[in-house]
């Protein structure tokens, strides 16, 4: 598993929580944000973060991954957060 | 954006060159912006809009004049994607609502002088309807223009004047002849294009506004203003004739507004898929799903019958004095759907939606003002009833006991 991956995703997250704290990101979005084309690497990392509590993952009836939001401790992980835009994903 | 199947190929290749300009060139420059900044006019934006080729009163205008000839359906078209783009570019479209009737009934001469310069983004107009006693009883009109040689002198007010301190020419309606029986059949009103530089012109107080607080809102005295004759547009008692005219392209020009309602739209669609409560996206709840529902047929029929209207004026088969009932339709259903779907939105949003950020109750409180505007819609309704019982029952439409069938028949 790509660690460079999972923490390009909680960059990302982080940084949409810095634009809207209410709403989570979908995935198909994220992947073209990030420009990963492999689902199932993307999927793992997802699933990994989740297992570290560092994102929500809302998964349909079908079990897809459809949205992931960053929590309180991915937002502590990423470090300071100061709700201004501006944090770039890499 | 969504074609109609009724677009000819020039109407769709000139949406996708919009498209094109307002995603890559505009939408860029408004992102820019935080909310409050949008909302102040913007004059530089309103002239790169102009140097770009998509002057909405060029849409209307003939090439030899410097216009496109897009017709209705391109103006559309263009305030469709404009409105998309939520910024202050009020300069333009007061300049087509008081352009249009020069482009519909000036002299080749006046075209000339007034025309080109606005098409070129030199001049920028104002209109000048109300007045303080005088409101959608727009016919009643009570600045007084009195003949002197070559010239008119008006003495009056004008009052809620879009730009009325900025634009370079007021198109102003007067009395030139009061009399009962002028009144009496519409001819007692004539139209001048009047520069705002005229000395006896002056700006008496600015109304505070609660929604589109940057549209500089006026109150204008005229005080013995000397007009020359050739400023008059078509002759003494025709103003009724531009000012309904006039009217007409503002109200199809309101009624595009659901560029606006695009935006509601999309941005309640991307919320209702991305918002997460009770273990769900918002957007698998029942109630969002009905309130998305009422906001997408809205856009819908409102987007048909706007585009349909537009259609029927550029085939001719409809002419822009003998449009008013369609066109107060058209402006009725548009305005009042997009103050519905601002309403959706913002509840879909829900906190959200009453932030800046988010849009929702911004156009909301703007929208209000669409209601009241270009003639208020309870007036206009009140024209479309009369309409209605104007025209003859078709008899085949009609219940037996309507038609009044002989016993024998029965």
């Amino acid at each position: 598993m790509s660690e460079n991956l999972i923490n390009r995703i909680l960059t990302l997250l982080a940084r949409e929580y810095e634009y809207s704290q209410a709403l989570h990101s979908e995935k198909e979005d994220m992947m073209s944000k990030l420009a990963v084309e492999d689902i199932t690497s993307f999927d793992t990392a997802l699933q990994e973060l989740e297992k570290r509590e560092y994102v929500n993952l809302w998964i349909d009836p079908r079990g897809k991954i459809k949205l992931a939001k960053i929590t309180w401790r991915g937002l502590n992980e990423i470090g300071e957060v100061n709700l201004r835009y501006g944090l770039e994903a890499k | 954006m969504e074609e109609l199947p009724w677009w000819t190929e020039k109407n769709k290749k000139f949406a996708a060159e919009v498209e094109e300009f307002v995603n890559s060139e505009l939408r860029p420059l408004a992102d820019k912006m935080d909310h409050n900044q949008a909302m102040e006019i913007q004059w530089d934006i309103s002239k790169f809009v102009v140097d770009k080729g998509f002057h909405p009163l060029a849409m209307l205008v003939e090439e030899e004049h410097g216009g496109r000839e897009e017709g209705y359906t391109g103006y559309t078209i263009l305030n469709e994607e404009f409105g998309r783009c939520y910024l202050n570019i009020n300069p333009l479209l007061t300049t087509v609502f008081g352009g249009g009737p020069i482009h519909l009934f000036g002299s080749p001469e006046q075209k000339e002088n007034f025309l080109t310069p606005m098409l070129k983004g030199e001049k920028w107009t104002a209109i000048c309807v109300t007045e303080p006693d005088v409101g959608n009883d727009a016919s009643n009109v009570q600045l007084f223009a009195e003949k002197d040689g070559d010239e008119y002198i008006l003495n009056g007010w004008k009052r809620f004047i879009t730009l009325g301190s900025k634009a370079d020419y007021l198109m102003t309606y007067t009395v030139t002849d009061p009399s009962p029986k002028a009144q009496e059949t519409h001819s007692h009103l004539s139209a001048f294009l009047v520069p705002r530089e005229t000395p006896g012109i002056t700006i008496e107080k600015l109304n505070e506004l609660t929604g589109n607080v940057e549209m500089v809102n006026s109150v204008i005295r005229f005080r013995d203003v000397r007009v020359p004759e050739d400023h008059m547009i078509l002759f003494e008692g025709d103003g009724w004739t531009v000012m309904t005219s006039g009217l007409n392209i503002e109200r199809l020009g309101i009624a595009a507004t659901v560029g606006q309602a695009r935006l509601l739209i999309e941005t309640a669609r991307a919320y209702g898929r991305r918002r997460v409560q009770f273990g769900a996206p918002i957007s698998r709840f029942q109630t969002v799903q009905t309130r998305m529902a009422d906001m997408a047929i809205r856009l819908k029929l409102a987007r048909t019958y706007l585009y349909g209207l537009a259609a029927q004026l550029d085939s001719g088969s409809a002419d822009m004095f003998q449009f008013g009932v369609d066109a107060a339709i058209c402006k009725i259903y548009s305005t009042e759907a997009l103050i519905e779907i601002a309403e959706d939105a913002l509840v879909i949003l829900s906190g959200d939606g009453y932030t800046e950020e988010f849009l929702a109750a911004s156009i909301l409180k703007n929208a209000l003002l669409t209601k009241v505007t270009g003639g208020g819609n309870d007036i206009l309704k009140l024209f479309v009833g009369r309409q209605e019982f104007k025209q003859t029952p078709d008899p085949m439409s009609l219940p037996r006991v309507l038609r009044g069938a002989s016993p024998d028949e029965l």
